[in-house]
């Protein structure tokens, strides 16, 4: 009996975060794998292989997890509403972190440039903007020393526009810490390739999120003197290449060719 | 040989090769790979699905063998597989002759 397999041990873990429905079914196919591989090992081993590169081989042969997961997927039988609800929902929640993340850090960003380039490119309305003398009575009770309405209006704004960004950040790094622990105790790499469902989303949401917020801050640039731009692009500048991670994830799982059977 | 060229046909080779012996997973693999000179290199793992599929239908059916120092499940025909084989052999038969007739080569 070939020594356990650190390089099939991983394996395994992979296949199982693919597959999915009945419990007895996905467990007997674990049970399948794990006797084939160890079998495949064996025989390499017995021709004179060196016990790494069989395992190599091994699970290259076998093909890679999510290509038998989708094999899997495509002849199991129908899964259960509820059950796929669950699934659903279970892929989408570390799309939700990794948003709320993004959202965090373009708070860090909205930050710096208000360093750089002052408080009213990143928080403040339209020139010529009016505010009701109620307003400008709770905002001055607020910041008394800021001298006027706007400047306690904007002093407000860059205030309450960082907090909300910074606590969404840190919501979603809660977030993400329990989907990493949850994953820990059912024995799951904490780091894992997002399946397609996730991927596909998040490529699309990110995206359409930088197209709008692009189009937000050249709206600002061009009508507004450039007064709240930064707040859109800080968003578009996190935005973008969380799309493009999520897009080369998307293209990296759809590539692999379909299956027979 | 290209995966969706054998996808229709994963079923009948299966059960062929397990009609001949009752077998598990990577016996089947590798009398699929020796019979077929290597021409059937797909995913290994693929086949699993299909054979599960097969018991699904009533194709095949398998059981645990504890005998070996791992758990192994051995799969084996049922009535209805081989009567349903028995159809696809001389389906593919009769395929393999007409298309052997357009193209002049013997079958």
């Amino acid at each position: 009996m070939s020594p356990r397999s650190d390089v099939v041990e991983n394996y395994l873990d992979e296949l199982l975060a693919g597959l999915r429905g009945n419990a007895a079914a996905v467990r007997r196919m674990l049970t399948e794998t794990e006797e084939h591989l160890y079998a495949a090992i064996e025989a390499d081993v017995a021709r004179g292989m060196d016990p790494e590169d069989a395992a190599q081989q091994a699970i290259a042969r076998f093909g890679a997890p999510d290509r038998v997961a989708r094999a899997w997927s495509a002849s199991a039988p129908p899964e259960p509403l509820a059950a796929f609800a669950r699934r659903v929902v279970g892929q989408l929640i570390p799309l939700g972190g990794v948003g709320l993340v993004a959202i965090g850090i373009s708070g860090v960003l909205a930050r710096l440039m208000t360093a750089l380039w002052g408080r009213s490119f990143v928080f403040a309305d339209p020139p010529g903007a009016r505010y009701s003398a109620s307003d400008c009575q709770y905002w001055l009770s607020l910041r008394p020393n800021s001298g006027s309405c706007a400047n306690a209006y904007l002093a407000e704004a860059v205030a309450d526009g960082l907090q909300a960004r910074y606590v969404a950040g840190i919501l979603g790094l809660i977030t993400l810490a329990i989907v990493a622990i949850r994953r820990r105790r059912r024995g799951l790499p904490v780091l894992m390739a997002p399946p397609v469902l996730t991927s596909f989303t998040g490529a699309a949401l990110f995206l359409a999120a930088t197209a709008a917020l692009i189009g937000l801050g050249t709206d600002a640039m061009r009508i507004s003197s450039g007064n709240g731009a930064g707040q859109w692009l800080s968003g578009a500048v996190i935005a973008f290449p969380v799309a493009i991670a999520y897009g080369v994830a998307f293209l990296r799982s759809g590539r692999r060719a379909p299956l027979p059977g | 040989m290209r995966n969706d060229q054998l996808k229709g046909h994963l079923d009948l080779l299966l059960m062929q090769v397990v009609d001949d012996e009752p077998a598990h997973g990577y016996q089947i693999v590798c009398a699929l790979r020796e019979r077929s000179d290597g021409m059937f290199d797909l995913a290994e793992g693929t086949v699993y699905p299909a054979l599960h599929r097969l018991e699904r239908q009533g194709m095949v059916a398998s059981d645990w063998d504890e005998s070996g120092p791992r758990r192994r499940r051995v799969y084996r025909m049922t009535h209805d597989g081989r009567t349903a084989l028995r159809a696809q052999r001389a389906e593919w038969t009769q395929f393999a002759r007409g298309v052997g007739g357009v193209l002049g080569v013997s079958t």
